[in-house]
């Protein structure tokens, strides 16, 4: 860390945290009422625990990707932040609008679209939130010493991803158009202006990290943009087979998105090359393992889990079954969210030049990272059981759910269980690091071997 | 790197161009592929959104996957069993797990308006027909004599429900008395008066009055006391 304002980007990372541990709770209570569907009913039925665990999980990524935002911006353009006054308004903005969410959608105050439902008015102070930080880090880059690679594919993802939220804010009569239209925002977000996201700021973390070339880095930043774009942006049409929209979307859809695995193959590759080039050992192990465990699961979830199952002929079988909740447990947590604690692991203890325990850290990385893979496996096997029963055999919902379900919900409720737990210790291990990081109160000057 | 920025940038605007003229070209067709909308059936896409109800269910495979997906909803229900359901859950289908969201009547004929929309959507096959049809053979493997009265009987059952609660050769629920051999227990007269009113002849059943015409009753009849 070589300037004051990237503490801006810990109130984030707070947040971000807690959020993060509001989504696993309510996570815990709608996998119960998988098993006991009277549980809690009364108080807090499935479709709102599960709308409060979808948009706590948006908000929390979006405000940890926000804070690594913060902390590299300066570091790449070379000066203090534009407006450390902006970027804490900001954040209060956007903190109250997501608790003014998660206590409307308590009392049914919704919008009724998944991942979407904030309402109109909340939509509202969320783009300017957006605003307030595009155009706080432009003018710092556009102040500062200009454009890097890095900056570049990160601003135009945050500015994208602005601009597809307001594709989401309409109401539409029509079922077919509302789909279309929310697969938008949804589809074109995680494998489109996300990734670009994620991608600059692992980018980041490896030129920091490791300590090749930033040359080298930048290119594969380039090309991996190029092929995620080149492939996901019509890889759209996966989600365009069934909806009522025409056929030949089966074609599209089915060419672009069995392309869209080989960025990730890319990184897989890029990433272990960089890792052996290596030439100094980084003090943060614990970054570490959540980069390069989250390139691997990143590579799985969406890569593997997805192709899987995007052809037209498996697709009609597998849509809308346990299958596509497997893949998007997965997807999501080892794209973005083991992405989110990278960087809250390499950014917040760089103010203490790395030199922490990561005793706690790493139980929780192996807790968190196994049990997440066990249980999108038992819920791999549901999906294939449920395709079998009520796809090909032709079984009606409720009985392959009351007959045949319980035992694949009961290990997948256990293995979200000591998910929890592990979630429960970072958040520890985080506090613990964040005020040790706080009694230090002066931006180290960092050894030129950590900050190339 | 400015030939990797120009590619980037290139690749962006021919996949972005692509896009916009294949939702131009998608939105044109729209009205030959979904039927037109009318008033309730807007109305009940505005109570879809306001119930939450894509957090429990889906609708043409999107949603939540804790109920059934409704996009064939309307064509495996009755319009009429569809309204009392939304409108009072338990009573039509007593055990049910879904939420009572108190719906107006209106809401539920809207809502029921919008789920008859759905299911003529053409949806390029989906949700596919299943290469065993488990639930007729189920049926079928101990009626005795098929016809047209035991399809059209069979069509009853499965329209107004009965599975959610009885079950038939191991398929069904399980909160009410399990019916593969119904007809060994009753006759045709029993099973009539039992289904024009439940009360009447046993005062504590659960069973709700399922209030079926006619000519559909004597086929729902004739395909149970078929059942042995």
């Amino acid at each position: 860390m070589r300037y004051e304002s990237q503490k801006e980007a810990y109130p984030y990372f707070v947040l971000s945290s807690i959020l993060f541990c509001l989504q696993v709770i309510f996570g815990l209570i709608i996998g119960a009422q998988f098993i006991w569907p009277g549980l809690f009913s009364s108080v807090l039925p499935f479709n709102i625990g599960r709308e409060i665990h979808l948009n706590t999980m948006v908000f929390w990524l979006l405000l940890g990707l926000m804070g690594a935002t913060y902390y590299l911006i300066p570091e790449e353009a070379d000066r203090e932040l534009y407006s450390p006054a902006i970027a804490k308004m900001q954040f209060w903005l956007l903190a109250l609008t997501g608790v003014a969410a998660v206590i409307g959608f308590l009392f049914g105050w919704t919008e009724g679209r998944e991942y979407i439902e904030a309402p109109r008015i909340l939509d509202w102070l969320i783009v300017v939130g957006a605003l307030m930080f595009l155009y706080n880090i432009l003018m710092t880059i556009i102040k500062g010493k200009g454009w890097t690679v890095v900056t570049g594919i990160l601003i135009s993802g945050i500015g994208g991803l602005s601009v597809i939220y307001l594709f989401g804010m309409k109401f539409f009569g029509n079922l077919v158009l509302d789909q279309y239209y929310w697969w938008w925002v949804i589809h074109l977000w995680v494998e489109g202006t996300w990734e670009m996201i994620a991608a600059a700021i692992l980018a980041f973390m490896l030129i920091k990290i490791t300590g090749v070339e930033r040359k080298h880095i930048e290119k594969w930043l380039y090309i991996e943009t190029i092929l995620v774009l080149g492939t996901g942006i019509l890889g759209i049409g996966h989600h365009y087979f069934w909806i009522g929209t025409p056929e030949y979307w089966l074609a599209i859809g089915g060419f672009f998105s069995m392309l869209e695995p080989i960025p990730l193959v890319l990184m897989v590759w890029d990433t272990a090359r960089e890792y052996k080039k290596t030439n100094i050992k980084h003090p943060n192990e614990l970054a570490l393992y959540w980069i390069y465990g989250g390139v691997i699961l990143h590579f799985i979830g969406a890569g593997v889990l997805g192709v899987v199952q995007t052809l037209p002929v498996v697709n009609q079988w597998t849509h809308g079954t346990q299958l596509t909740a497997s893949h998007g447990h997965l997807a999501f947590f080892g794209a973005f969210a083991m992405l989110v604690i990278a960087a809250i692991y390499y950014m917040v203890p760089d103010m203490v030049n790395h030199k922490y325990s990561q005793k706690l850290g790493k139980k929780a990385f192996w807790t968190m990272t196994i049990s997440m893979v066990l249980m999108t496996a038992v819920l791999f096997g549901a999906g294939l059981v449920q395709v079998y029963l009520e796809r090909v055999l032709g079984m009606d919902f409720n009985t392959v759910k009351n007959q045949f379900m319980n035992i694949w919900m009961i290990w997948r409720f256990i293995f979200a269980v000591v998910f929890t737990i592990g979630v429960g210790m970072f958040t520890v291990d985080f506090f613990r690091i964040l005020l040790m990081v706080r009694k230090t109160n002066t931006v180290p000057k960092t050894p030129e071997s950590l900050s190339i | 790197m400015k030939s990797l920025r120009n590619i980037l940038v290139a690749v962006v605007l021919v996949s972005v161009l692509a896009l916009v003229y294949l939702t131009y070209d998608s939105t044109a067709q729209l009205a030959q592929r979904t039927p037109p909308l009318t008033d309730d059936v807007i109305k009940g896409k505005e109570a879809w959104q306001q119930n939450n109800c894509i957090n429990c269910h889906t609708i043409l495979g999107n949603g939540a996957y804790f109920a059934p997906d409704l996009t064939k909803a309307a064509a495996k229900r009755s319009g009429k069993w569809l309204i009392g359901f939304l409108a009072s859950p338990d009573t039509v289908w007593p055990g049910t797990v879904m939420a009572n969201i108190s719906l107006t009547s209106d809401d539920a004929k809207n809502l029921t308006a919008f789920l008859t929309w759905v299911k003529d959507v053409d949806t390029n096959g989906w949700p596919p027909k299943p290469l065993s049809v488990l639930q007729k053979d189920s049926h079928e493997s101990n009626v005795n004599g098929f016809g047209a009265t035991i399809d059209r009987g069979i069509g009853v059952f499965d329209s107004e429900g009965c599975s959610g609660c009885h079950r038939i050769n191991g398929i069904g629920g399980n909160i009410g008395p399990d019916l593969t051999k119904i007809g060994n227990a009753r006759d045709k007269e029993w099973l009539k008066n039992f289904l024009q009113n439940p009360q009447n002849v046993k005062p504590n059943t659960m069973m709700p009055a399922p209030n079926i015409p006619g000519e559909e009753m004597d086929a729902l009849v004739d395909y149970l006391a078929g059942l042995k």
